[in-house]
């Protein structure tokens, strides 16, 4: 009975310490394939609602849209026309110089059902999954540029981490000069390209895509523009911010970058 | 009948969380509505009840804001907890006291999110502090005090929650 008595003065900082633990458990098995599994059903189940919801909404904005998409089709009809001629160009010189076929990217189109915003956490729920071949750490990607990465994948639902996401990194390159680098994000709405070496070909406007390396980015992906340089007396390396070209506010769709290898590749 | 209320005060707000907050954003930062929601509850309930209540909501804004799960959940639910010892008879919820519990839970969350979060990074703490986590709580607690203002009458009138 004391016993009962003296565990019932305690149970608010049982309780308390038991759900603290299931917490950690949580953390640290954010990885494992049941809880996985688990958590990207009750990620569909939550975002049904959020998908009707979406559906009325961009009933309404259809006829803008229309208007958009038209526009841009001719722009990029207009743009294609050059890319053609372009592209048979660098076939015809790349054949010159013995240069192997690299990769072959397939697009599957995504929509965006949920913008998950917590500071320094930034994510979106996708309605594509493994039934779509969806496969983790794929790219993400829109027609501005680079959006982030399959983070986790359920059948028709997957999680993708933005660019502008405290634990992202990407490995980039200015276009120009072919200067490398590592794009973090740490705050506001500036990147960090990090560890260029001072004195480095970098100037303001710039273009920055993705370098290709670490096999998860295909290289060549905008991801914005050089807006500041900061070069400290002491350190060996400038800090660049780089304005992403990608409107995060408004992501409605994206798409999912799905590469097949087909040969190996001599660049960079 | 109060848990039915609890539950669907909970997933309005986080429908304007996930739908309209966004358009207030100021650099990438939003105020944390399911944290007040959180404190309001601890203010209001017994620690059991606000602890639960607390780990549940931030499970669920796990799953659908940052697919890394556990990490609300922690911090939610020591809010829930540590709320209770800020409980007062209704009537000295002045705005001060109210101000003062709520900034403290409030920054008590975010440091721990924010530590949690930034483990695996390079990044260092100070700055996440001077970024993130001092932004989002100030942000955070202007929306406590618009909360409190507009619905203090609802929120602190019933006595039988501090039995």
């Amino acid at each position: 009975m004391a016993l009962n008595r003296n565990i019932s003065g305690y149970r608010d900082y049982i309780l308390h310490a038991v759900l603290v633990l299931i917490s950690l458990v949580l953390i640290s098995s954010n990885e494992n394939r049941q809880i996985n599994s688990f958590k990207m059903w009750m990620v569909g189940l939550l975002c049904s609602a959020q998908e009707r919801w979406n559906t009325a909404q961009t009933y309404f904005s259809l006829k803008q849209k229309n208007e958009q998409l038209l526009l841009e089709n001719t722009r990029l009809a207009l743009e294609n026309s050059t890319m053609s001629e372009m592209r048979l160009e660098n076939e015809r010189l790349r054949e010159l110089i013995g240069f192997k076929a690299r990769t072959e990217l397939q697009l599957i189109a995504a929509r965006v059902i949920v913008r998950g915003t917590k500071g320094i956490i930034n994510g979106i729920v996708l309605d594509v999954g493994t039934n779509d071949s969806v496969a983790k750490n794929m790219p993400l990607f829109v027609t501005d540029g680079l959006v982030g990465k399959i983070y986790q994948v359920g059948k028709n639902h997957s999680i993708g981490h933005l660019l502008l996401d405290r634990n992202f990194r990407v490995s980039a390159k200015i276009q120009r000069s072919r200067v490398k680098g590592i794009i973090s994000w740490e705050g506001g709405d500036f990147c960090l390209l990090k560890e260029v070496p001072k004195r480095s070909d970098v100037h303001l406007g710039d273009q920055v895509i993705t370098s290709g390396y670490g096999e998860i980015f295909p290289p060549g992906i905008t991801i914005g523009r050089v807006y500041n340089i900061y070069e400290s007396p002491r350190g060996l390396f400038m800090d660049i911010e780089v304005k992403p070209t990608v409107d995060f506010d408004n992501l409605e769709e994206v798409f999912v970058i799905r590469e097949n290898r087909t040969g190996s590749n001599s660049e960079d | 009948m109060q848990l039915v209320k609890y539950i669907i005060i909970y997933f309005l707000l986080l429908f304007i969380e996930k739908n309209l907050l966004h358009l207030i954003s100021i650099k990438n930062i939003t105020p944390d509505l399911i944290l007040i929601f959180v404190i309001i509850v601890s203010l209001r309930e017994n620690k059991n009840k606000a602890t639960v209540i607390g780990f549940l909501a931030g499970l669920i804004q796990d799953v659908i804001a940052t697919g890394f799960w556990g990490l609300s959940a922690l911090t939610k639910s020591i809010v829930g907890f540590w709320g209770g010892f800020f409980q007062q008879p209704p009537k000295r919820y002045n705005l001060s006291f109210y101000l003062v519990a709520v900034s403290i839970l409030v920054l008590v969350h975010e440091i721990i999110f924010g530590f949690i979060y930034n483990l695996g990074t390079h990044s260092g703490f100070f700055r996440l502090l001077l970024q993130f986590i001092i932004p989002r709580a100030l942000y955070t607690l202007v929306f406590a005090i618009i909360i409190y203002l507009i619905f203090k009458p609802v929120l602190w009138k019933s006595e039988r929650m501090f039995e």
